[in-house]
C-alpha cells in the first residue's frame, strides 16, 4: 500500500543553488526518492567554502564548526528529504555509473545552462536511450530554445527581465531603490516541480516519457499576468506603486509600536472603511469629504494614510490585527522570519518542524504549505549531509561490492568530504 | 502520426474558485490539459471579472485583463450551491469527477452541505482542495486577507524588500496568490496522481501564507543561526557589491554576480572590454577592491553611463556573466527570445479581437500545453452541461433559471 503520492518515484536531482535543489526537495516532501548529485571536487555552491572564516551569519552564532558545508544556512533551508550521493561525473568512470542511475530512475532534473548537458552527452535524446520513458527536467534562466538559450543566468538576472523588479519599487520611484530579489528560484521551483508531476500523469497514461524545458523567467512572467494584460490590451505600461494598490486606498503599510514593526490594513469596500474608523474610535479627520468615497480616499491617499499611520504607530501591530480582524478587515502585523518561529498561529497549525540534526541538534525547519491528511507528508530527513547515502546507494541500489565501493572512494569519484575550497 | 495527449488529460475538475490563487491553480491545469468546470455564482460570477485592468479601460465583466489571463481553457456555468437543486447538480457532477478546487472561507463548504464528508461519500476517490487566507484551521483560520496582508504575514517576500531607512516593500501586484496557486496546483495533482494509483480521495489544505513561508526565501534557520530577523539592506551598503539595479545610457540593468568574488570579477573586467583590471593590483583581490571601491566605480558608472541596456545585455552574455536589463511589459512582450519560444500567444476574443496573454510557464515538450484558449464569459457553457451532458429539458432550464439556481 501507498502511503505518499510519489513514493515509486526516484529523481536525480543533478542541480545546485536554489531553484533545482528546492523543486527537487517538493518532491521529496509528496514522497519521491530524491538522490542529489554532487562531486567531492565540486559540490553544490550553497554548502560554501570548506573552511570558511568564522564570524558569518551563515553558520549557527557565528561558527562554521567541524563540517561546514554541512550546516551552511542556505545549504539547510533548500536540501530537506532527500539523499546525498557525490560522484564526479567529470571522468568517464563517473559518468558510466551515473547512466547506471538513470537506468534506475524516472526522473533526472537539471540546472546546467542549456549546452552543458549537451557537451556531457547526458541531454535528454542521450538519457533517452538508456532509459527510454525518462522524464527530463532541465532548468535555466531562458530555457532551452529561443537566441538567449545559452545565456548564463542567477536568480538576481532573471528578476529584473521578468519584469518584478520594474514593478516593485517604491511609488514614484525608479529601481535603484528597489532590492535584490530571489523569488525567482522560488516560483521556478515549484513550477518545476507541479510540470514534473503533470509529466508523471502523462507517463502514467501513456508510458512515455519526455523533457520539461523550463525557463526561470518565463515561470515569473505569470505572476504579472494583469500588468502584462494592460499593456498588450491598452498599451499602457504600470510603474511602481510600493505597497498600495491602483484602486484600493487605504492599502498600505503602516507603522505600529515598536521599533521597525509595520502592520498591513487594506480596505476592499465601503464596509471595510467603515469599519476601520470604527476600530479608529470614528476620529473627525475621517469624516472630511476628502475621504466620503473611496474614490476620494484613494485620489488622496497620502493624508489617508498619514492619518492612519498616526493612530497605527502607538499600537503592536498584533493589536491592531485581531481589532480590525474581528470586525473583518484585512489586516496582519509584518511578520519576519524570526517572528514568524513564535507566531501562535503557526505553532498552532503545526507548520513549523522541529528536526534533529546530527551537528546542529534540534531546530526548527519550515514545514509544507499543503496539508494532506491521508498522506504521511512533511519532513522525514533533515538536509543530509555530503555523500551521506554513498554506501547505501552504491553498494544498495547499484549493488557494488564492498571492494568495487573501496575503489570508488579510493580513486576519489565520491566521498564524504570536499577536496578542496569550491572554485 | 498522432500528437501526444496534453499531460492532464483524462483529468476532471470542478472549480468553485474565485479572485486570484484558486484559479490560477486551475488555470494551470486547464493550460495542461485538464477539462476544468468553472461553476460561478448566477448573476455577478468571479470577483475578478469586476477587476481592472478592462480592456480600453472600459468595465463590464467580459473585458476584465485579470480574469482573461486566469482563467483560459476553463468552461463557465452558473450554478447556485446555496439552493437545494444547485447542491443536488454539483454533487451529481462531482461524482465523475477527480478534483474539486474551492477558495471560499472555511467552512462555506460544509454550509452548503458540501464538506469533505459529503463529497467523499459522493465519490471515495474524488480530492478536494481548499486554498485559503490562512489554512482551514488554527486561530487566524477566520482572517480576512488581500495579497498584501497574505505577504505581510507570510513574509519573505517582503520583510527583507525595501530599504532599512524606508518601509519593507511587497512584491508587485498579486505575487504571493500567484505564488500560492502554483503550491496549490502541485499538492492537488500529488493527491489526484495518489488517488489514481489506488490510494484515498482526501482534503487538501492549502494556506496561502504558509505557501509563502515554505519558500526557501523564508529563512526562519537565518534566526536561528544569529537570534535576530534578515535586515533590509541600507541604500549604502546594499548586500554586497555588484549586486541589485543600476542606472544605464536608456534605463536600468539589474545583477547577480558576487558570491564567489573570484569566479565573477575577470567576467565583469570582460565585459567592460577592460581585461587588464583583472591585473590592476587596485582590483585583483577582494580585499584591493573594498579598499578601492570609489576607483571602480567610476570606471563602473562612467560605462554603464555610456551604454545601452541591450548592448550592455550582449557584453554581459559574451563574458558569461549573469546580468540582465531591467524590463517592463512592453520591453519582454516584444522580445525576440520570447516571442521565438512563443511565450506569448494571441488568444482571440470574439467580441474584442486577439489579445497576446502569457502563455505556459514550463515547456512540456511531448505533451502539448494548450495554446490561445480563451476565457470563458460568465455561463458561457450552461447549455452545453445542463442540455448536453445532464439531459435536462428547455422547460427545467427556465425553471432553475427563474428560481435563480442557474
Amino acid at each position: 500500500m501507498l502511503h505518499r503520492p510519489l513514493e515509486n518515484i526516484r529523481v536525480l536531482e543533478l542541480a545546485e543553488g536554489v531553484a533545482g535543489p528546492w523543486a527537487a526537495s517538493l518532491l521529496g516532501d509528496l514522497g519521491a526518492e530524491v538522490i542529489k548529485l554532487e562531486a567531492i571536487q565540486r559540490m553544490d555552491q550553497t554548502r560554501g567554502q570548506k573552511w570558511p572564516k568564522p564570524g558569518t551569519t551563515y553558520y549557527p552564532k557565528g561558527d562554521p564548526g567541524p563540517e561546514p558545508w554541512n550546516v551552511n544556512v542556505s545549504y539547510v533551508r533548500t536540501n530537506r528529504n532527500k539523499l546525498s550521493l557525490t560522484l564526479d561525473l567529470s571522468r568517464e568512470k563517473g559518468l558510466r555509473l551515473f547512466k547506471d542511475l538513470v537506468r534506475l530512475s524516472d526522473v533526472v532534473m537539471t540546472n546546467m545552462v542549456t549546452g552543458v548537458p549537451e557537451k556531457m552527452g547526458i541531454d535528454y535524446f542521450s538519457l533517452r536511450k538508456i532509459r527510454p520513458d525518462i522524464i527530463m527536467l532541465t532548468s535555466c534562466g531562458f530555457g532551452h530554445s529561443g537566441p538567449y538559450a545559452r545565456y548564463v543566468a542567477m536568480a538576481g538576472s532573471m528578476d529584473p527581465i521578468s519584469g518584478h523588479a520594474w514593478l516593485r519599487g517604491y511609488e514614484g520611484e525608479d529601481p535603484l531603490t528597489t532590492s535584490y530579489s530571489a523569488h525567482t528560484d522560488s516560483a521556478n521551483a515549484s513550477t518545476s516541480a507541479f510540470a514534473i508531476v503533470a509529466a508523471l500523469h502523462h507517463r502514467a497514461m501513456t508510458g512515455r516519457g519526455q523533457h520539461v524545458d523550463v525557463s526561470g523567467v518565463e515561470t515569473m512572467m505569470p505572476h504579472l499576468g494583469e500588468a502584462i494584460l494592460d499593456y498588450t490590451m491598452n498599451g499602457r505600461v504600470q510603474t511602481s506603486i510600493g505597497n498600495r494598490h491602483p484602486q484600493m486606498a487605504p492599502h498600505n503599510l503602516y507603522r505600529a509600536a515598536g521599533n521597525d514593526r509595520w502592520v498591513a490594513i487594506a480596505c476592499r469596500s465601503e464596509r471595510d472603511w467603515q469599519n476601520l474608523c470604527r476600530a479608529m474610535g470614528d476620529p473627525p479627520w475621517a469624516k472630511s469629504p476628502d475621504f466620503k468615497t473611496s474614490l476620494s480616499r484613494w485620489r488622496n491617499r497620502e493624508a489617508l494614510d498619514a492619518h492612519i499611520e498616526a493612530w497605527t504607530r502607538i499600537l503592536p501591530g498584533h493589536d491592531i490585527a485581531s481589532r480590525l480582524q474581528t470586525l473583518g478587515v484585512p489586516c496582519s502585523p509584518l511578520v519576519d522570519n524570526k517572528d514568524s518561529l513564535t507566531e501562535p498561529h503557526n505553532h498552532a497549525v503545526g507548520f513549523f518542524e522541529t528536526i534533529r540534526h546530527r551537528l546542529l541538534g534540534d531546530f526548527d525547519l519550515s514545514g509544507l504549505g499543503w496539508k494532506m491528511p491521508a498522506t504521511t507528508p512533511g519532513i522525514r530527513r533533515p538536509p543530509p549531509a555530503l555523500g551521506e547515502d554513498n554506501e547505501r546507494i552504491y553498494t544498495g541500489l547499484l549493488g557494488l561490492s564492498d571492494s568495487a565501493y573501496a575503489a570508488l572512494l579510493q580513486e576519489a569519484l565520491t566521498g564524504s568530504e570536499p577536496l578542496d575550497n569550491p572554485v | 502520426m498522432t500528437s501526444p495527449p496534453s499531460a492532464l488529460h483524462g483529468i476532471t475538475v470542478l472549480d468553485l474558485t474565485q479572485g486570484v490563487a484558486g484559479p490560477f491553480c486551475t488555470r494551470l491545469l486547464a493550460g495542461y490539459g485538464a477539462d476544468v468546470l468553472k461553476i460561478e455564482m448566477p448573476g455577478r460570477g468571479d470577483v475578478s471579472r469586476h477587476a481592472a485592468p478592462f480592456y480600453r479601460d472600459s468595465p463590464h465583466p467580459e473585458s476584465s485583463g485579470l480574469f482573461f489571463h486566469l482563467n483560459g481553457g476553463k468552461r463557465s456555468i452558473t450554478l447556485n450551491l446555496r439552493s437545494p437543486t444547485g447542491r443536488a447538480v454539483f454533487l451529481h457532477l462531482a461524482r465523475d469527477a477527480d478534483l474539486v478546487v474551492e477558495s471560499f472561507r472555511p467552512g462555506t463548504m460544509a454550509r452548503f452541505g458540501l464538506g469533505r464528508a459529503e463529497l467523499l461519500r459522493a465519490n471515495p476517490f474524488l480530492v478536494l482542495s481548499s486554498i485559503s487566507n490562512f489554512g482551514q484551521s488554527g486561530p487566524y483560520r477566520d482572517y480576512e486577507a488581500v495579497d498584501l496582508i497574505a505577504q505581510a504575514y507570510g513574509g519573505p517576500l517582503m520583510y527583507g524588500q525595501g530599504l532599512a531607512e524606508k518601509t519593507p516593500l511587497k512584491f508587485a501586484g498579486n505575487s504571493g496568490l500567484y505564488y500560492a496557486g502554483v503550491m496549490a496546483a502541485l499538492a492537488a495533482m500529488g493527491a489526484v496522481l495518489f488517488a489514481k494509483m489506488g490510494g484515498p480521495g482526501q482534503h487538501v489544505d492549502t494556506s496561502i501564507v504558509h505557501a509563502l513561508m515554505s519558500s526557501p526565501e523564508h529563512k526562519p534557520i537565518s534566526a536561528q543561526y544569529t537570534g535576530a530577523p534578515t535586515p533590509r539592506a541600507t541604500s549604502v551598503s546594499r548586500w554586497s557589491y555588484l549586486m541589485g539595479f543600476y542606472p544605464c545610457k536608456d534605463g536600468f540593468i539589474g545583477v547577480q554576480g558576487s558570491g564567489r568574488g573570484e569566479t565573477w570579477w575577470p567576467r565583469v573586467y570582460r565585459m567592460m572590454g577592460m581585461p587588464e583590471l583583472e591585473r590592476d593590483p587596485r582590483f585583483s583581490t577582494p580585499e584591493a577592491r573594498d579598499a578601492n571601491r570609489d576607483d571602480f566605480d567610476a570606471l563602473w558608472y562612467t560605462w554603464l553611463a555610456d551604454h545601452t541596456r541591450q548592448e550592455i545585455f550582449a557584453a554581459a552574455t559574451a563574458a558569461r556573466y549573469p546580468l540582465a536589463p531591467v524590463y517592463t511589459p512592453a520591453d519582454f512582450a516584444t522580445d525576440p527570445h520570447f516571442t521565438a519560444r512563443r511565450f506569448f500567444e494571441p488568444v482571440r476574443r470574439r467580441a474584442l479581437g486577439t489579445i497576446l496573454q502569457p502563455g505556459a510557464p514550463a515547456k512540456l515538450l511531448g505533451s502539448p500545453w494548450l495554446e490561445g484558449q480563451p476565457a470563458p464569459a460568465l455561463g458561457e457553457h450552461n447549455h452545453q452541461i445542463y442540455a448536453g451532458r445532464l439531459g435536462y429539458s428547455a422547460k427545467q432550464l427556465a425553471e432553475m433559471r427563474s428560481a435563480g439556481v442557474i
